[in-house]
């Protein structure tokens, strides 16, 4: 088995060169590193490993599984040449400011719309700022505007606060209009 | 699917606090009676989730719990430009006045008019609206809701108007 190493970790060759990404459930990935390290995490990790990085034994990755990996490696993809993405929020409000997104990016997140919260971990994790803050944005869509019943019914969450604790909490928040 | 499975209270608490710091303070409100764990997260995480607008304020309701403040916030009016009195002034005055004071006031309105006039001059406000007004809508107000405000009342709450308006609730006090 060739044994590659990862010399220069900054040069644009390398970034055409494969890596072997594995997911906990043991498959494989083939990937552009240029792909790959999107995730800050894989690149933390390949750059880490530097020399000693084996790029066909791969890298392991013990808290994703294949299913997401492969959704999350879509994003990436098509985010490779992107720009870092701009947290911002309204210094007064505190409230984030809402990202456009593009018409693939709209596109992507339909198609996966039953898969936000494990596309959200799966970001969180690899470090994927543009993929985590975005389907974060995608959840906070699907709350807003929404009944309690109904945020609960869309997340399968259990109703366990009692009429009193209710009561309460509307207490105190006094503009509550619901 | 996390909903599927009845796992969603393994989502971890950051995950959580980056999209509710997407919501505005309504939806979070409604986020607090989804259930207990959505509840405690938000109280738990309010000093850095979205407060509430000054303006939202409304006079149907008066506040009973002290922690309102962590709640809302006043805007700093930018270079320029004048805050209207309806935004800002009206809704912090009918707050002092129904927060601070279960109240018995009945006359002597000079003195309010005099304190309002105060406010009107201070240069870091400029309220564009004139006193009188201000003062028909405080009384009718107070009318309405069968509040009787006795003068010192009334000269009291305004001052803790304006004490609000030197340090904003809902921003650090340096």
């Amino acid at each position: 088995m060739a044994t590659e190493s990862a010399n220069g970790v900054s040069s644009p060759e390398l970034n055409e060169r494969d890596v072997v990404i594995t997911t906990n459930d043991n498959r494989n990935f083939t990937v552009k590193i240029g792909v790959a390290r999107v995730s800050k995490t894989i690149n933390n990790m390949i750059q880490d490993l530097g020399e000693s990085l084996d790029l066909s034994s791969g890298i392991p990755l013990p808290n994703v599984d294949g299913p997401i990996f492969e959704k999350v490696l879509e994003w990436c993809e098509e985010h490779k040449n992107a720009p870092e993405i701009k947290v911002e929020q309204d210094p007064h409000t505190r409230e984030r400011k809402w990202f456009t997104m593009t018409e693939w990016e709209e596109e992507y997140f339909r198609k996966f719309l039953s898969h936000l919260w494990d596309l959200a971990m799966a970001a969180n994790y690899l470090e994927i700022p543009s993929l985590y803050y975005y389907t974060c944005q995608k959840l906070a869509e699907r709350i807003k505007g929404r009944t309690p019943e109904q945020i609960r019914e869309m997340f399968g969450i259990e109703d366990d606060l009692t009429e009193e604790e209710k009561a309460e909490i509307r207490r105190t928040n006094v503009w509550c209009t619901y | 699917m996390y909903s599927k499975l009845g796992l969603i209270n393994l989502i971890p608490v950051e995950i959580l606090c980056d999209i509710m710091k997407f919501l505005d303070r309504n939806a979070l409100e409604k986020c607090q009676l989804v259930s207990h764990h959505w509840n405690i997260i938000i109280a738990q995480n309010a000093f850095q989730l979205p407060l509430r607008l000054l303006g939202e304020l409304s006079i149907l309701h008066y506040f009973e719990n002290s922690d309102f403040r962590t709640y809302f916030y006043t805007q700093e009016p930018s270079e320029g430009q004048s805050v209207k009195l309806d935004e800002i002034t009206l809704p912090l005055i009918r707050t002092s006045v129904f927060y601070k004071f279960s109240i018995n006031i009945n006359e002597n309105f000079n003195k309010l008019i005099e304190k309002l006039d105060e406010i009107s001059a201070s240069e870091r406000f400029q309220v564009p609206t004139s006193a009188s007004e201000l003062f028909r809508v405080l009384t009718s107000s107070c009318e309405r809701f069968r509040v009787p405000l006795s003068s010192s009342d009334c000269f009291r709450a305004l001052s803790s108007a304006y004490e609000f308006f030197q340090a904003p609730p809902g921003l650090p006090s340096a």
